[in-house]
């Protein structure tokens, strides 16, 4: 059947031959084009010989001549009702007419309009456009099939127009798109409207050729200066009235939409080319095209742009994150791209080094890529956060300082932890002001107190302002995700909030009340309420973290810090009730078989020495606690008893598990001794003589320590 | 014996693995299984420690004769520095070489500059492997990380390094098979295509062999078990053989009157390195494929030869340390031809060095632990001249004592001791040197294992010791040495040791000991000095001496009715003790 409607075709096409017309319709085009007032029209003259001189040498071979069967009109009206001579041959007759049209408005001096309308709407039905815009599949599928095989037609009638070798539906659709480009007065909604709704969102039918870009780059013609305009009012409108929705109605947000997709799209073509000898990019565009491109798509995929808008409340609420998420994850495809290309045959370890002018150094990638996630937007997330794993994952695998791996490890877990790119914002970025102040923590002690007033209202109330800020916004994320953190009286209800997040948050609130706790010395008491005061403060936040994770050893030693500090104060305020009822708990986390707290801190940080020395002086001051007093020191003494005999162990200096007096350099022996001294003294002050209370051994070991660092002693 | 004293360390070392942390535990099985040709073969870098030093309240005063002897383990000890051939420190330049070499290998042709490049390239990826085994595995770790710290360098990456240098110096090596027989004509195994030089980062005046490269990357496999390492033993000893043919072919150039031939004649200096380099490489590889125990004449043949031609160099480019290599040069003829327990002494020697004070990432006694069973083999390797092996024993006991570990000088190295002692005694009047050597090495450590027990209180079988330190007193006090401190030191611990026990006979004991303590530098001056005339003045200017005297003088207060108590009249004491009395009433 198929074979027997293509000889009719070939009958008609071999009657009527036409040579000298489509040498007219090629330079039509081009004159066409020429004639245009706006810079789309410049066709860059390589490609524009290029294709005249294809076609003709087409034109050569076939030798055929053709004529137009139908008139335009008629065509328009038969085309819908008309049975086709054969039910599966596709209609091809409004190919040649669509091409006459087309012709025809070229060589008009002035298109008239009713061709025009004829013209637009004829190719409409047989492409498949839509009423609304939206674009019927089955019919641009057809069109396509007539196309191919029209094409593949040796005996094809006349067409008046050729893209290439091959007619297609790209090339149907952008002279569609043209037409509408040339009467943009009035054909714009017309443009739009099919654009936004039919071609764009199907564009996996058209083939990415000139054409296509080119119809990319006529819709950025058409309605990049309305949408700018429409911002720019909504925007005053927000300043305005902030609670009023502003007149920037769905149409809108969809062409905003297809705007910024269309925009790296371009890009993404603009970086293929970039690094080769003919550049697809610059063949398509002449170079005041490119010009005014550039600017176009460097506003609609920065990344501040969409930042800027995203600071109103409204356009936060109503535009699909989407559409931003597409801007990032172009953003990072290029960089990424653009290391793999100059990088590409290297090993991944050489990635992040120094050569010359390609620089790429992990820090600014890093804080680009931060950056991003201000936005706080989840498919934005997705994509930092998956590009910045891979990134830390090949630091951690493949960076040249172990140093550096190591501190690209740490990121790495607390990025695995976070749930979102916000919070991992949020987290990150109060890791700085937490950093000066435990600069500050350092040397607090060694400034006066008069500096130390200073500092604090000058530096510390900021950085604590802008660390707590900070994580304050990591926890209220955190509570959304995974409940709320609550306090029962001394218990606090556990959530799975990740350790990592609970210890910043008691370091940032423990190095303020540190520092604040220096400021006021003796009249602390007057000034400010203790830690125990306050129901959510850095010891439930550390005793949180504690109890998540009791293998990690930071968690063991800011717990003993918050310790410490508190012990301090309630001491400093007289509060024995208060120190009574912490130091069991505190005993309890150290005695307890699954939380031994303390157990892997090294002996030069373990704290406990100076918390059992608070707890002890303070328990001395008064009658009824004063055993208790004797039973904090001795704890305190077996602290450094066990120290020192490790240490002993490990240098060979022990048998049947008694340790012997070691003559070395090791700061055990320091602390045994002090800590000997200590209970001896508490031990005096409660009339007690220290060799009643320990075992011989102990007394000896003592002694004999002493004697070895007496230079005049015996024999030594 | 030996076995018990291996069980008693194993014990030993597994209750201290117990103690420390799991992960601990994990690195230093790691470290065993991958680090050999760190702590066997580079150099390890000494750093001071300056944390967390503590004040020695005991200085110790300093025996002019142990200094002698320490001066002499050092010299044995003696690492060279890291080979000028082997800068992997500066991975910066390492990257940014393989940076460079992977641009250009793509766009240049097939030629003699791609050769050259491929060589550069193995032989950059090899020492990148190095620089990241030794981060990861080396003996001395940068301050900032501690014990805990898992340092993210995996093995596969390691791996990866050494497969890359493999792959681009493959194409240089011969196939093996090929030149099985070319072995044994001996004459025709270094053929003239193997003699594939470049030039060593650019350096015109430098040149490396590709075999030289290839000997020390399967080593390398080897000895730390990478990948597939069925043909490495075979190839390594190959590699090896062309190696030395190619460094006996420079060797020749080098003392050819004119050199002339337009081939490569290194400076004695490159040559002295490239030599020395060779024997790391060359021992390490002996070593770790395990020599089997019968002899190759020809193996001892170079060894010597080897020794010969570096300290032949080293006296030639005037390099220091000079009495090193002629140290080994004579150690090479004391077991006949015997050379193969040198491997094992040179590469356990470097532990001395290690042992010092270094910032460690394992504890000492693992440390010790490794170069022990290198000793060990050492030992068990002298064939002909056995009393030798007290030699290595003494070294071994030396270098456990600078351990500091009570524990191991009581439980291993006394058994060491004892050997080495025992070894001299069937061989009367062999060698004497020998054997005076084992007994002040046994006293040294007798001294001590008591000293240190007394101090620190663990001395509860300290008369175990007695018999020994009876029978090592007289050849202590002798004219020329100073050795009679180790008689004091040890008879007083004794003394204060007895006086602490209860009953007459701890007591006279006591008494006794406290008076061969005091009697020993008196001694010591009466030889030096001369019984007559007042050569026993001179008591008071020994260093130490004095604190003997006062404790008998405290003790013969104590045990007025001990036998020993009575004034004693030997080596002109009484004399001494009248003038320190008056000296003190004044």
């Amino acid at each position: 059947m198929t074979f027997r409607s293509v000889l009719i075709v070939l009958f008609f096409c071999i009657a009527f031959s036409l040579p000298s017309f489509q040498a007219t319709a090629l330079t039509k085009l081009k004159d066409g084009e020429q004639a245009w007032e706006k810079p789309p029209a410049e066709e860059t003259a390589p490609s524009g010989q290029k294709q005249n001189s294809r076609n003709s040498r087409k034109t050569n071979t076939k030798k055929k001549s053709y004529s137009n069967k139908k008139p335009g009109p008629k065509l328009l009206k038969l085309e819908p009702e008309e049975p086709q001579p054969a039910n599966d041959a596709p209609s091809l007759e409004w190919i040649p007419e669509v091409g006459k049209l087309y012709n025809t408005l070229y060589s008009q001096e002035k298109m008239s309009q009713k061709d025009l309308e004829t013209f637009l709407t004829g190719l409409e039905a047989n492409i498949g456009i839509n009423k609304d815009g939206s674009l019927d599949l089955g019919k641009a599928r057809q069109a396509q099939a007539a196309l191919n095989f029209y094409s593949e037609d040796p005996e094809k009638p006349f067409s008046d127009i050729y893209f290439d070798d091959k007619l297609n539906l790209t090339g149907y659709n952008y002279i569609y798109f043209e037409m509408c480009v040339l009467n943009r007065d009035k054909q714009a909604n017309r443009f739009k409207s099919y654009f936004e709704h039919g071609f764009y969102p199907n564009k996996s039918l058209f083939i990415k050729e000139e054409y296509y870009y080119k119809v990319l780059y006529y819709y950025l013609l058409i309605t990049q200066d309305g949408l700018i305009n429409k911002i720019t009012h909504a925007i005053d409108q927000l300043n305005k009235t902030p609670d009023k929705a502003p007149a920037f109605s769905t149409d809108d947000i969809l062409t905003f939409d297809s705007l910024v997709k269309v925009c790296s799209e371009l890009d993404d073509l603009r970086i293929k080319g970039d690094k080769s000898h003919e550049s697809p990019y610059e063949k398509i565009f002449s170079a005041e095209e490119r010009t005014w491109l550039d600017d176009s798509i460097s506003y609609f995929t920065d990344i501040e742009t969409h930042i800027a808008l995203f600071s109103y409340d409204w356009f936060k609420a109503n535009i699909p994150l989407s559409i931003s998420a597409q801007v990032i994850s172009h953003d990072i495809r290029e960089s990424w791209i653009d290391q793999t290309i100059s990088h590409r045959a290297l090993l991944p370890l050489m990635l992040f080094t120094n050569q010359g002018d390609l620089q790429f150094s992990v820090d600014k990638l890093f804080s680009e890529s931060l950056n991003k996630l201000k936005l706080d937007n989840r498919e934005v997330d997705v994509v930092v956060m998956a590009t910045l794993k891979t990134w830390l994952q090949k630091q951690v695998e493949h960076g040249i300082k172990v140093e550096d791996r190591l501190k690209y490890k740490d990121i790495l877990d607390e990025l695995n932890v976070c749930p979102s790119g916000w919070i991992f914002y949020n987290l990150y970025s109060c890791k700085k002001p937490l950093e000066e102040m435990k600069e500050f923590a350092q040397k607090w002690d060694s400034y006066s107190s008069q500096k130390k007033k200073e500092l604090y209202n000058d530096k510390i109330v900021y950085l604590y302002a802008d660390a707590s800020d900070k994580i304050n916004v990591v926890f209220s994320d955190l509570e959304k995700l995974f409940g709320k953190v609550q306090v029962f009286g001394r218990e606090q209800k556990s959530t799975s909030i990740n350790h990592i997040f609970h210890r910043y948050k008691g370091e940032i609130g423990y190095y303020f009340e540190y520092l604040q706790f220096g400021l006021y010395e003796n009249e602390l008491a007057s000034h400010r309420f203790s830690l125990a005061n306050s129901r959510k403060n850095c010891l439930f936040d550390f005793k949180a973290a504690f109890v998540k994770a009791n293998d990690v050893m930071i968690n063991h030693k800011n717990l003993l810090s918050a310790y410490t500090l508190l012990f301090k104060e309630l001491a400093s305020q007289g509060k024995i009730s208060e120190i009574q009822k912490y130091e069991s708990e505190l005993e309890t986390f150290i005695n307890s078989p699954t939380y031994r707290l303390g157990s892997l801190v090294d002996h030069t940080e373990d704290d406990r020495y100076e918390i059992y020395r608070i707890i002890a002086n303070t328990y001395l001051s008064n009658k009824r606690l004063q055993t208790r007093a004797l039973n904090v020191a001795e704890r305190s003494y077996q602290l450094a008893r066990s120290y020192y005999s490790e240490a002993a162990r490990s240098a060979g200096y022990i048998y049947n598990d008694v340790p012997g007096a070691l003559n070395n350099n090791c700061t055990e022996i320091d602390d045994f001794e002090r800590q000997y001294e200590f209970y001896q003294e508490i031990a005096l002050k409660l009339g007690k003589k220290i060799w009643l209370l320990l075992p011989n051994e102990d007394i000896q070991l003592y002694n004999r320590l002493l004697n070895l660092r007496n230079p005049e002693g015996f024999l030594l | 014996m030996m076995r018990c004293t291996a069980k008693k360390l194993f014990f030993i070392l597994f209750f201290v693995c117990l103690v420390t942390s799991w992960a601990h535990a994990d690195y230093v099985d790691d470290f065993k299984k991958r680090a050999r040709s760190i702590y066997l073969l580079h150099s390890v870098k000494f750093t001071a420690r300056t944390k967390n030093v503590r004040e020695a309240a005991d200085k110790r005063k300093t025996k002019s004769h142990i200094l002698a002897e320490n001066a002499h383990l050092g010299m044995l000890s003696y690492i060279p520095s890291q080979s000028i051939f082997l800068p992997f420190d500066d991975i910066q330049t390492i990257v940014s070489r393989i940076e460079m070499l992977t641009k250009q290998i793509e766009i240049t042709k097939e030629g003699e500059t791609a050769q050259r490049m491929k060589f550069d390239m193995a032989y950059e990826y090899f020492l990148l492997y190095l620089h990241y085994l030794n981060e990861k595995y080396g003996l001395t770790r940068s301050s900032e990380l501690s014990m805990f710290d898992d340092i993210p360098v995996t093995d596969k990456e390691l791996e990866q390094y050494l497969a890359l240098s493999e792959y681009y110096l493959k194409s240089f090596l011969s196939e093996p098979s090929q030149t099985e027989e070319v072995f044994v004509q001996g004459k025709d195994l270094f053929k003239i295509t193997d003699d594939v030089s470049f030039p060593f980062r650019d350096n015109k005046n430098v040149y490396i062999n590709v075999y030289f490269l290839a000997m020390m990357l399967e080593s390398e496999k080897l000895s730390a078990n990478w990948s597939d390492i069925s043909m490495s033993g075979e190839q390594s000893i190959q590699y090896d053989k062309k190696t030395w043919n190619w460094l006996n072919n420079l060797w020749k150039r080098h003392f050819r009157a004119s050199p002339g031939t337009g081939a490569y004649t290194p400076e004695p200096k490159t040559l002295f390195n490239l030599y020395e380099l060779y024997l790391r490489y060359h021992f390490f590889g002996r070593y770790i494929r395990g020599l089997s125990d019968d002899n190759d004449p020809l193996l001892d043949a170079q060894t010597q030869t080897l020794f010969n031609r570096l300290y032949t160099l080293q006296k030639e480019a005037r390099l220091p340390q000079i009495t090193f290599y002629k140290h080994y040069l004579d150690e090479a003829k004391k077991d006949l031809n015997n050379t193969s327990f040198l491997v094992n002494l040179y590469l356990a020697r470097r532990g001395f060095f290690a042992a010092q004070d270094l910032n460690f990432s394992i504890p000492k006694y693992e440390l010790f632990e490794l170069y022990h069973k290198l000793y060990d083999t050492a030992a068990s390797q002298i064939k002909y001249n056995i009393p030798y092996r007290s030699i290595i024993y003494n070294e071994l006991i030396l270098y456990g004592i600078g351990i500091d570990n009570l524990r191991l000088m009581e439980d291993v190295l006394y058994e060491y001791g004892l050997l080495s002692m025992r070894l001299q005694e069937s061989e009367d009047g062999s060698d004497n040197k020998i054997k005076n050597s084992s007994r002040l090495t046994m006293a040294y450590l007798l001294a001590n294992i008591l000293d240190k027990k007394r101090r620190s209180g663990l001395d509860q079988n300290s008369d175990e010791y007695r018999d020994i330190a009876e029978t090592l007193t007289p050849i202590l006090i002798t004219k020329g040495t100073e050795y009679w401190e180790y008689a004091s030191v040890i008879h007083s611990a004794l003394a204060m040791f007895y006086s602490r026990k209860e009953g007459a006979y701890n007591e006279s004991l006591a008494m006794y000991h406290a008076k061969r303590a005091f009697m020993a530098p008196c001694e010591k001056v009466a030889l030096t000095f001369g019984k007559e005339g007042s050569g026993w003045a001179k008591f008071h200017q020994l260093p130490g001496a004095e604190s003997y005297l006062k404790l008998f003088l405290e003790f013969q207060k104590k045990y007025q009715t001990s036998p020993d108590a009575v004034m004693p009249r030997e080596f002109n004491s009484n004399l001494i003790i009248k003038n320190y009395q008056s000296g003190i009433k004044k």
